[in-house]
C-alpha cells in the first residue's frame, strides 16, 4: 500500500475552494464560551471524582480489605475518566500546561516513593540518584550532598521537596500515577495479562505487609489531599472571572481559535499517538504504558480521544449524564471550510472506533502492555490502528489551521517564543 | 507510518507576526521550483549521506564478526573506531526524517534517545543475563525492543565493556556483532529504497506514481528537516543536560559513553547547513530567488556564528559540562540555535510551507 504522506494545509488550501457563508456561524466569542465552560465542567467533574476517591481511601484505611481495596480502585479509574477528557486543554492553555505536571506526572520512577521488586526494575539508573530512594521506608534522604528529614509524610513534603526532587522529571511524587502506585504496586506481569497486586494488608496497622504501613497510610492520604487541592485550583482558573479564561477572552479572534486546535492536535500527535502510544509500541516494554499499575490504559486513551472530540464539538457529557453544549468549533470551521469539518468529523469518529478496539480487546483481557508485547502481531496492529487514526485526525487539523490561516498566528505558550533570544554579539 | 514520535515539546505552529514583514507580499515559488530544489537535495544532498552510512555499518558489521572470530586489542580498537565512523554518518543524516527512513520504525531502531527510564539499560543486561541464544539473529532483532538493537545498545556494549567481555564466542560479542549486522540490514534497505522509489517518486510529485501531491508537499519534508532539528538539538542535546540550572546532568548528553557528544551537535549543525546553502539549488538560493536576499544572508550568518560556537567548546563534553565556562558557551549556543529556528521557520511564510504540527512536545 503506498502511504500518503502529510498534505501540507497551504497545498489543500489552494486546491479547494472554500465559499464563505455567514448563516449558522458562530462568533468568535461563543465558541470560546462554550470551550471554557467544557473546561469548567470536567475539571468540576474531575474535582467530584477525586472527593468520591478520597472518600473510598478513608474507607480502605478505616479498614483494609480486598473490598474496601476493590472499591478505591474503581473510584481511582472512575476519577480518571472526567480528568482525561480535559487533557484536550492541557496544551494551548500555559496556565494548565505548567500545572500538569503536578497531578499527571508520568512516566514515574516509582521506587521513589515504596518497595519494588528489583528483578526487572533494578537497582540503579543512569539518570536518577533516587530510583530507590523510598520514602515510605526512610525517614531521611540523601540528595546530592543534602540530606532530607522525611520524618512526617506531609503534603508539603510531597510537593514542595519530594516532587521531581534532584530535578529529575521520573521523580514524581504526587497525582494520580503516585496514587495509582500505591493501590495496585508494581505490575509484575511483564507483557502477561495482570496488573498490580498489591494487598490491602499493605495499609494494615494490625497486620502490616509491605512495611511502615503507617508512613504509607500517610503517603496516600497526603498524595490524594494534594490532588483535591490541585484539581480545585484548576476549577478556579476556569469560572468566569478565573485567569485561563480571562487569558483566552484576551486574545484576538483567531489566536484563542488557534489556541483551540493547537491543544486538540498536540495532544492527539506528539503526545498522545507518540509519547504514549507508539513509544510503547517500538519499546514492547510493559512499563511503557500510561497507567501500568493499573492497566487502565485503554480508558485513559480512550477518554484523551474522547476531549478531543468534547472540544472540537462543543459538548461534553457530565459523569452525573447531563450535558454541557454550546456553539462549537466545529461549527465555526463548518462555516468556513464546510469539507475539512466534514473531514474532521469523520477522522474524530475513525480515532473513536480505533479506541473502542482497545477497550474491546482489554475488556477481554487484552490489556495495553499485553497488546505491545513482542511477537503479538495482531495486538501491535491494533495499537498501530490507534496510532495512525491519531495521525490522520492531526493532519485534519493541519488542515483547518491552513484553510482558517492561522498558520501565521503567534501561539503562547510555545517555548520558542517566550524567551527572545539575544545573541549575535 | 507519517508518525514519527520522539520526545518533545509543544508545537510552534507558525510564526510570530514579529518577524513577518507586514505589507510586503511575496509570489510563494512556483511548482517547478519546488521540483528543482527536492532534486538537489535528494541527489547532492541526501543520497550521499545514506550512502555513507550504508558504507561505515558495513565496514562496522565486517570488524565486528571479524572480533568475535578473533578477539584481539586491535580488533577491538577497529571495532570501536568503526563505530565513531558509522555515529558520524548517522548524525550527518539523523535530521531526515522521512521517506524509507520512517519505513518499519527504522529511525527509532537505529537510535532511541534520549532515554530517560533507562530502558535501553534494562532490557541489555536482560538480555546478557539470559543469554539465550534464540536473540542471536536479525529476525529477532526485527521484532525486538527500540531499546536493544539501535547504535545506543551497540555504544553501551562496546564502550562499558573490555576485551575481555569479548573473548571465547561470548554473547556479548555474538550480540554486538548480530545488532552490528542488523544496522547494516537497515542502512542498505533505506538507501536502496530511496534509490529505487522514494527518489521517483519525489520526481515524479503530483504524478500517480509518487506519495505526493505536489512539488511543494514534498518540499514541507524537505524543510521540515531542515528546521525541526533545531529545536531537538537545542532541547534534548543542550538543555536537558544543563538542567535549567541546577546540577548538571552529563549522563543526559547523547553519545556521553563514546566521548562524542559534542562531535554529535557538530555534525548535525554542518549537516543543516549544506542542507540550507550546501547544493547546487537550495533553501539559501530559493530565498534569494524570492527576493529574500537580506533574510537569506542573515541566515547563513547564524550558520556561521553557531559553527564558531561549537569550536570554542572543550571536548569531551561529558567532563567539560562540569565547568561554568562550558555551562555559558552552551547557553549561547541554544539562543543561537532559538533565533535561527525562527529566521528560518518565517521565512518559510514567505515560502509558504506549513510546518504543521511535531512530534515532540513535553511531559
Amino acid at each position: 500500500m503506498r502511504v500518503k504522506s502529510i498534505v501540507s494545509a497551504a497545498v489543500l488550501a489552494a486546491t479547494f475552494s472554500c465559499s464563505t457563508t455567514f448563516a449558522a456561524a458562530p462568533t468568535t466569542s461563543q465558541v470560546i464560551t462554550t470551550y471554557a465552560d467544557i473546561a469548567l465542567a470536567t475539571y468540576e467533574d474531575a474535582l467530584t471524582g477525586a472527593r468520591n476517591l478520597q472518600a473510598s481511601i478513608d474507607a480502605l484505611l478505616q479498614h483494609p480489605d480486598a473490598t474496601t481495596l476493590a472499591q478505591a480502585r474503581a473510584a481511582w479509574k472512575a476519577a480518571r475518566v472526567p480528568y482525561q477528557q480535559s487533557e484536550a486543554y492541557r496544551f494551548g492553555n500555559p496556565i494548565v500546561d505548567d500545572w500538569e505536571g503536578r497531578v499527571n506526572s508520568w512516566p514515574l520512577d516509582e521506587g521513589l516513593i515504596d518497595y519494588v521488586d528489583s528483578t526487572y526494575y533494578g537497582d540503579a539508573s543512569d539518570e536518577n540518584t533516587q530510583y530507590r530512594a523510598n520514602v515510605i521506608a526512610n525517614t531521611s534522604l540523601r540528595v546530592g550532598g543534602t540530606q532530607i528529614d522525611a520524618t512526617d509524610i506531609t503534603p508539603e513534603l510531597l510537593a514542595n521537596t519530594l516532587h521531581e526532587i534532584d530535578g529529575i522529571e521520573a521523580n514524581v511524587a504526587t497525582g494520580y500515577h503516585a496514587i495509582e502506585f500505591l493501590l495496585w504496586g508494581q505490575d509484575l506481569n511483564g507483557t502477561n495479562p495482570g496488573a498490580g497486586n498489591r494487598p490491602a494488608s499493605d495499609y494494615s496497622l494490625e497486620h502490616c505487609t509491605g512495611g511502615h504501613c503507617e508512613r504509607r497510610r500517610d503517603y496516600l492520604q497526603a498524595a490524594t489531599q494534594l490532588l483535591i487541592a490541585d484539581l480545585q485550583e484548576m476549577v478556579d482558573n476556569w469560572k468566569a472571572r478565573g485567569t485561563a479564561r480571562q487569558q483566552l477572552l484576551k486574545k484576538d479572534d483567531n489566536a484563542a481559535i488557534a489556541t483551540i486546535l493547537t491543544g486538540m492536535g498536540s495532544l492527539a500527535y506528539g503526545e498522545l499517538a507518540g509519547e504514549r502510544t507508539k513509544l510503547g509500541l517500538m519499546l514492547h516494554d510493559p512499563e511503557e504504558e500510561h497507567d501500568c499499575f493499573s492497566d487502565n490504559t485503554h480508558w485513559s486513551h480512550y477518554y484523551d480521544a474522547k476531549g478531543i472530540r468534547n472540544v472540537y464539538q462543543g459538548s461534553y457529557t457530565r459523569i452525573d449524564g447531563s450535558t454541557v453544549e454550546g456553539p462549537g468549533l466545529s461549527a465555526y470551521v463548518a462555516a468556513q471550510a464546510a469539507a475539512a469539518d466534514a473531514n474532521m468529523q469523520a477522522k474524530l469518529q475513525a480515532t473513536e472506533e480505533a479506541a473502542q478496539a482497545m477497550v474491546d480487546r482489554a475488556v477481554q483481557g487484552e490489556t495495553f502492555d499485553v497488546l505491545i508485547g513482542v511477537g503479538n502481531t495482531a495486538g501491535n496492529q491494533l495499537v498501530q490502528n490507534f496510532v495512525d487514526a491519531l495521525t490522520e485526525e492531526t493532519r485534519a487539523i493541519e488542515e483547518i489551521i491552513g484553510q482558517l490561516k492561522l498558520d501565521q498566528v503567534q501561539l503562547e505558550g510555545s517555548d520558542s517564543l517566550d524567551n527572545p533570544a539575544q545573541v549575535l554579539e | 507510518m507519517k508518525s514519527a514520535p520522539s520526545p518533545l515539546w509543544p508545537l510552534l505552529l507558525g510564526i510570530s507576526l514579529l518577524f513577518t514583514a507586514v505589507g510586503i507580499v511575496h509570489a510563494a515559488p512556483s511548482q517547478q521550483q519546488w521540483k528543482t530544489l527536492n532534486h538537489s537535495l535528494v541527489e547532492e544532498h541526501i543520497l550521499p549521506r545514506y550512502q555513507a552510512l550504508q558504507n561505515s555499518t558495513t565496514q562496522l558489521s565486517a570488524s565486528t564478526a571479524a572480533l568475535c572470530q578473533q578477539p584481539d586489542q586491535d580488533g577491538f580498537d577497529q571495532v570501536q573506531k568503526d563505530f565513531q565512523q558509522t555515529m558520524d554518518a548517522w548524525q550527518a543524516v539523523q535530521h531526515i526524517q522521512f521517506g524509507p527512513i520512517e519505513t518499519l520504525m527504522r529511525n527509532f531502531s537505529m537510535q532511541f534517545w534520549p532515554d530517560r527510564k533507562n530502558l535501553i539499560g534494562k532490557q541489555l543486561s536482560l538480555l546478557l543475563q539470559q543469554q539465550d541464544p534464540q536473540t542471536l539473529s536479525i529476525d529477532y532483532l526485527y521484532k525486538a525492543s527500540i531499546g536493544v538493537k539501535g547504535l545506543p545498545a551497540l555504544e553501551r556494549l562496546l564502550f562499558s565493556g573490555t576485551l575481555a567481555d569479548f573473548e571465547n564466542h561470548s554473547y556479548r560479542c555474538q550480540l554486538t556483532q548480530t545488532i552490528a549486522a542488523y544496522i547494516a540490514e537497515n542502512s542498505h534497505a533505506t538507501l536502496a529504497e530511496w534509490r529505487d522509489d522514494y527518489r521517483h517518486s519525489i520526481a515524479t510529485a503530483g504524478s500517480e506514481e509518487s506519495y505526493y501531491e505536489n512539488h511543494q508537499e514534498a518540499a514541507v519534508d524537505m524543510m521540515k528537516s531542515l528546521i525541526e532539528p533545531l529545536e531537538a538539538i537545542r532541547d534534548q542535546k543542550i538543555l536537558r543536560p544543563l538542567n535549567g540550572g541546577e546540577q548538571v546532568r552529563p549522563h543526559r548528553l547523547e553519545s556521553w559513553r563514546s566521548q562524542r557528544s559534542l562531535r554529535n551537535i557538530q555534525l548535525n549543525i554542518a549537516s543543516l547547513s549544506e542542507l540550507y546553502s550546501g547544493t547546487s539549488h537550495s533553501v539559501d538560493t530559493l530565498l534569494r530567488e524570492q527576493g529574500r536576499a537580506a533574510q537569506a544572508d542573515n541566515i547563513s550568518t547564524l550558520f556561521t556564528t553557531l559553527e564558531r560556537q561549537l569550536r570554542a567548546v572543550q571536548a569531551p563534553l561529558v567532563i567539560s559540562l562540569n565547568q561554568p565556562d562550558t555551562v555559558s558557551q552552551l547557553l549561547q549556543l541554544s539562543d543561537s540555535l532559538q533565533l535561527l529556528d525562527r529566521e528560518l521557520s518565517a521565512e518559510m511564510i514567505t515560502l509558504d510551507i506549513q510546518l504543521g504540527f511535531n512530534s515532540r512536545d513535553g511531559d
